[in-house]
């Protein structure tokens, strides 16, 4: 082989090389197919037959649109979806989180304009200003959910009938089902403290009533430094946390009990029920006995059942790429996801308590004990949509556990999200 | 003769020539899998590097540059200093428990009882599981009404039972165990290949010579596994430096970070709490104990196997 030869061998091979190695990393633009149709690209969760179903009536009601669906399950969805978003590869229509808790939050994605404004969308007024303050920033709509989640109490009914118990409606109430549990070889709530795990609700529920629920103004006090958690009912709330530990009423050993064992405990009647995200109770149904029935109620924490408020947050939606070459019609899909037909298809393929109205919507029988008070909007968000980054999350989660094992205090707790808080 | 001689030292020149060609025609093969390793590794690497002196959120398109900051933040932050304990303390014990307990593995393996072969499978079918699994299957174990408190109940050791991943100060050594199941396997593996290369005369010789079993392995088996131990002992030093999969999965860092690695809280930093610079500034700090472990280490054992 002569040297020239050698030579544009290898500049072939050098280029050929980095052509591939570039051609792996960029995207296909292209979102037309080869007959003309349109391909429109939506990044959702694994196993989403809500999804599916969409989908499938988008596709028929708009005959040369496909979707081209990505199901992705969690955690992945976070670190994916983050990454296309910021590299400039992300689909057309993406999974986003209400809030500014995770890398695909509304807030936390606001920061580098990834997300179309959708503030102009029909469906914007189907929820109400504190709804609408964690679904964007800077008083812009970035994303919409077709789902409340709720933060009950949900009870094994079988497993309630055999202690002769009912849902407790009052503090007293519940102290009283702890002993009863107790003296029945059972524990009332199931409780899970690994990461992942129920830990964290059980004082989203009793600040509900506590705190946010009489104290509207706390959290804007907050913003505006007038409010701390150390001076707050917090402590009351973490105080009724530890008399619930004291009093028995959670699973032995919580700080080792993944999730999936508290559900199990919860599904086999072994606790007879579980504070937690109403999500959940799907699960629970599947790891359940035939026969075994679910119902829910709100966690009360005084002795006044009409002082209760219920944690309802939005659940994760979708929003679409602010680089989409199709924005329109990701749009125009994502209006119809929140739309009454939309919606209509999201609670008959899902238990889910829909966002917005449905004409002749009755709830499942399991959402059945809560559903007066969602519709009563006696409700509060979730208090971590409201926190103003990530970091007062992590410090309240993770000094959670500690305070649960008995190694730190609510005092020592709260300084550090308040510390957190400011930065 | 005059005539072979000549065409002897006509071909000499000839040779090299086409030796030459061949070394160049080499590195002409070599270049594009060093273009691809350049593309793929090195550049990602220094790029990735460079954001450890920014104050990168992962969303935000303009980070601004902060010099050393995000390094001195992790003398700061009780939370590094937990993670960097606890990756030390994995490292070194899993790297003196895995070794010490393959190497007799090894040789209780390396024995002509029946049975060595599926014994030799049995410790090494770990090693194949993928870490997730392993960390599910061991999570599930160790639960407080897991596998592991129900065997010590059985056996009427119900007093041993232990909240094994939520004790702050049991956690982190449930998990150093869990790694250990994982790859003392892999280990016993890489001694065995040792062992099975000593030349069997060498300790005859030995034995005829007077030396007892102790002797016979100190003074030549030894010796003549250095390769074997200074392969082994790197990689598990490396692996135990790098530990994330087992850690995430069964205790995610927790109880309240007591059981956080740098890895975990590499992860944690960039992809919970939006803290890209800092989580990069971490990367690298792994990054330099690694190289640094590596070099001494890789340079102590070098010396004994001279």
């Amino acid at each position: 082989m002569s040297r020239i030869t050698k030579r544009a061998t290898a500049a072939i091979a050098v280029a050929a090389v980095a052509g591939l190695a570039l051609a792996g990393c960029s995207t296909d633009t292209s979102s037309e197919g080869a007959d003309g149709e349109v391909v429109l690209t939506m990044s959702g969760w694994a196993d989403d037959g809500i999804a599916e179903a969409l989908i499938a009536q988008f596709e028929e009601d708009n005959p040369g649109v496909t979707i081209d669906y990505t199901g992705l399950p969690w955690p992945n969805i976070l670190t994916q979806i983050n990454t296309e978003l910021v590299s400039g590869t992300a689909s057309d229509i993406v999974v986003v989180f209400p809030g500014n808790g995770n890398p695909i939050t509304a807030q936390t994605l606001a920061k580098g304009n990834y997300l179309a404004d959708l503030s102009d969308s029909p469906w914007v007024s189907n929820y109400n200003e504190a709804n609408q303050a964690v679904m964007g920033a800077d008083g812009t709509i970035l994303m919409g959910a077709n789902a409340f989640t709720i933060i009950p109490a949900i009870y094994n009914t079988q497993a309630l009938e055999a202690v002769g118990a009912t849902p407790p409606t009052t503090w007293s109430e519940v102290l009283d089902l702890c002993k009863t549990a107790t003296d029945n070889g059972k524990v009332a709530y199931a409780l899970a403290a690994v990461a992942g795990g129920n830990y964290h609700t059980v004082p989203y529920a009793l600040t509900a009533t506590l705190l946010y629920g009489p104290d509207p103004d706390f959290v804007p006090d907050q913003y505006a430094g007038d409010a701390t958690f150390s001076d707050s009912d917090w402590n009351a709330a973490l105080d009724q946390y530890t008399e619930l530990i004291d009093a028995g009423c959670f699973t032995a050993d919580a700080t080792g009990t993944a999730l999936d064992i508290a559900q199990g405990q919860v599904a086999k009647g072994d606790a007879l029920g579980m504070i937690t995200v109403s999500p959940q109770i799907s699960t629970i149904q599947d790891m359940a006995p035939d026969g075994a029935t679910f119902e829910t109620a709100a966690f009360p924490s005084t002795d006044d059942p009409a002082d209760t408020f219920l944690p309802v947050g939005l659940g994760a939606g979708y929003g679409v790429n602010a680089k989409s070459e199709n924005l329109d019609l990701a749009k125009k899909f994502v209006d119809f996801y929140l739309s009454e037909a939309g919606l209509r298809i999201a609670v008959d393929n899902g238990s889910i308590y829909p966002s917005g109205p449905v004409d002749g919507y009755t709830p499942p029988e399991t959402l059945a004990g809560v559903s007066d008070q969602v519709q009563s909007d006696k409700t509060v968000s979730f208090p971590d949509q409201t926190w103003p980054n990530a970091v007062v999350n992590d410090a309240y989660t993770t000094g959670l556990q500690t305070f649960i094992g008995g190694s730190t205090t609510a005092a020592t707790l709260l300084q550090q999200m308040d510390a957190a808080w400011n930065g | 003769m005059a005539i072979a001689t000549a065409v002897r030292l006509n071909e000499a020149p000839k040779k090299r020539r086409r030796y030459r060609g061949f070394a160049s025609s080499v590195w002409w093969f070599v270049l594009p899998a060093l273009a691809l390793y350049v593309f793929a590794v090195v550049y990602p690497s220094i790029r990735g590097s460079l954001f450890a002196f920014t104050d990168w959120d992962g969303v935000s398109p303009n980070p601004s540059w902060v010099g050393l900051d995000q390094f001195a933040r992790i003398l700061t932050d009780p939370n590094a200093v937990v993670a960097v304990r606890n990756t030390l303390l994995i490292a070194f014990a899993v790297t003196i428990i895995q070794n010490a307990i393959g190497l007799l593995i090894a040789l209780a393996v390396n024995s002509q009882i029946k049975s060595r072969n599926v014994l030799r499978v049995i410790i090494f079918a770990p090693v194949v599981i993928t870490s997730i699994a392993v960390g599910f299957l061991w999570q599930n174990l160790y639960s407080p009404g897991g596998g592991i408190n129900q065997l010590l109940e059985a056996i009427g050791l119900g007093a041993l039972q232990q909240n094994w991943l939520g004790d702050p100060d049991l956690a982190i050594w449930s998990i150093i165990f869990v790694v250990f199941w994982q790859f003392v396997g892999y280990s016993m593996v890489i001694f065995l290949a040792g062992l099975q290369g000593i030349p069997e005369e060498v300790l005859e010789a030995a034995a005829i010579d007077g030396a007892g079993p102790v002797r016979r392995f100190w003074s030549v088996v030894r010796p003549l596994l250095a390769p074997a131990i200074t392969i082994n002992v790197m990689l598990s030093l490396i692996g135990g430096l790098k530990l994330f999969d087992q850690v995430f999965v069964m205790t995610a860092g927790g109880p309240g970070g007591a059981t956080n690695t740098i890895s975990t809280l590499i992860y944690s930093n960039a992809f919970s709490l939006g803290r890209f610079g800092y989580a990069s500034a971490l990367a690298v700090v792994l990054s330099i104990f690694v190289a640094v472990a590596s070099i001494i280490q890789y340079r102590l054992l070098a010396l004994q196997e001279r």
